[in-house]
């Protein structure tokens, strides 16, 4: 996902060091921010962790790091929906049984 | 087996509820490979992972969820949760488990149908001459040996010849949709590995990226199917996919727009149905 925000050549001890001061709640670099903010979950940070062996899942960190980015430092914007469930119900009434839609809605 | 290892929780998540035939397929699959079905999903049983940015909200729906799951494990004894949603799994591991008391296991469907798949053999005896491209994430494989898992029971089905795609970012299409372009590279690199190969047939494994993909479907003569369809396909159930249809240009009929309400139908649905496809 680097490549795709432009951090391919950044300084991964840069990167590390902000995911640390997000974690704190504290802000970060903007590169920091946009590669938590790109964050796919593909998962690969983890293996990649040199303090994997001590228990860190970096995953993890980059997620929590992520929460407090949106809602302590304010780095990243909140992209809230407020028509994603009634989207999802108005799709199942399309298609569930009576049945269904009384256990599942 | 143990007293209650054979009735289970099918935990299909929210935006399932946009396929109900795999619901539905999913649910059968689990039946015929032994288990007793209690199938769960939608807002009510929100994992909270959408909240990010309402973390007391999503604390809140989480412990509700884990709640319900504990009074099916112990009241109805349904000590396994079976999940289909990637970002409903890795939640409940990695904080709504760790986050309250939990009396249940969980396991992903890939990996209940592939450790049963000798129950399945018997009854996928109707050829599927189908040639097949799987479109496969890495994300995932951090809890769930997701593409390996769905590789053995496809490769079960007679007649039909598996390719293993380029793996994508990212654990499904969803999460690639905030990144510019990492969507739509994803997208092209499963359709021209799949023209490549002289592939027929696309196969999801998760759902957003059959959402994503469903818009493709007759491109270069591929058809998208996702892969609790192809299993079925080769039991001899039909197997329709209402949503690709739609997404490929078909409306749902008139009762059930009228049943969905119509101007809620207009607004929700038809923008999503009408989008863009990922690839031109």
């Amino acid at each position: 996902m680097v490549d795709h925000i432009g951090l391919r050549d950044f300084d991964s001890r840069v990167a590390t060091d902000g995911l640390r001061r997000l974690a704190k709640g504290e802000t970060a670099s903007a590169e920091t921010v946009a590669w938590v903010g790109a964050c796919a979950k593909s998962g690969l940070c983890v293996t990649a962790c040199p303090e994997q062996s001590l228990g860190l899942d970096a995953m993890l960190l980059v997620r929590v790091a992520k929460q407090h980015a949106l809602n302590d430092t304010h780095q990243l914007s909140v992209k809230h929906d407020p028509t994603y469930f009634p989207r999802i119900k108005t799709f199942a009434r399309l298609q569930l049984t009576d049945e269904e839609l009384a256990k599942w809605l | 087996m143990a007293i209650g290892d054979d009735r289970v929780t099918f935990w299909f998540g929210c935006n399932m509820l946009r396929h109900a035939e795999m619901i539905r397929l999913s649910m059968m699959l689990l039946e015929r490979v032994g288990y007793d079905v209690s199938a769960v999903g939608g807002p009510a049983y929100c994992c909270g992972t959408v909240h990010d940015h309402e973390l007391q909200a999503a604390s809140n729906m989480a412990a509700r969820t884990v709640a319900r799951f504990n009074e099916g494990a112990t009241r109805d004894g349904r000590g396994k949760v079976i999940t289909w949603c990637p970002s409903c799994h890795m939640h409940m591991s990695d904080i709504m488990a760790p986050g309250n008391a939990t009396h249940f296991d969980i396991a992903h469907l890939s990996e209940i149908l592939s450790e049963r798949a000798a129950r399945l053999a018997p009854i996928m005896n109707v050829p599927v001459n189908r040639r097949v491209l799987l479109h496969r994430h890495v994300g995932f494989a951090t809890h769930v040996a997701i593409n390996s898992r769905v590789v053995e029971v496809l490769s079960r089905i007679s007649g039909l010849e598996l390719i293993e795609g380029p793996a994508h970012p990212g654990h499904m299409c969803s999460a690639l949709a905030a990144v510019p372009g990492a969507l739509a590279a994803a997208a092209e690199g499963t359709w021209s590995a799949a023209a490549a190969n002289s592939c027929d047939t696309v196969c999801t494994i998760f759902h957003s990226c059959h959402r994503e993909l469903a818009a493709l479907d007759g491109k270069d003569n591929i058809r998208i199917r996702n892969w609790v369809h192809l299993v079925a396909e080769s039991m001899g159930i039909e197997a329709s996919d209402s949503y690709r249809d739609w997404r490929a240009g078909e409306a749902p009929s008139v009762a059930a727009i009228e049943r969905a309400e119509e101007k809620r139908y207009r607004q929700l649905v038809e923008p999503e149905l009408r989008r863009p496809p990922p690839l031109r």
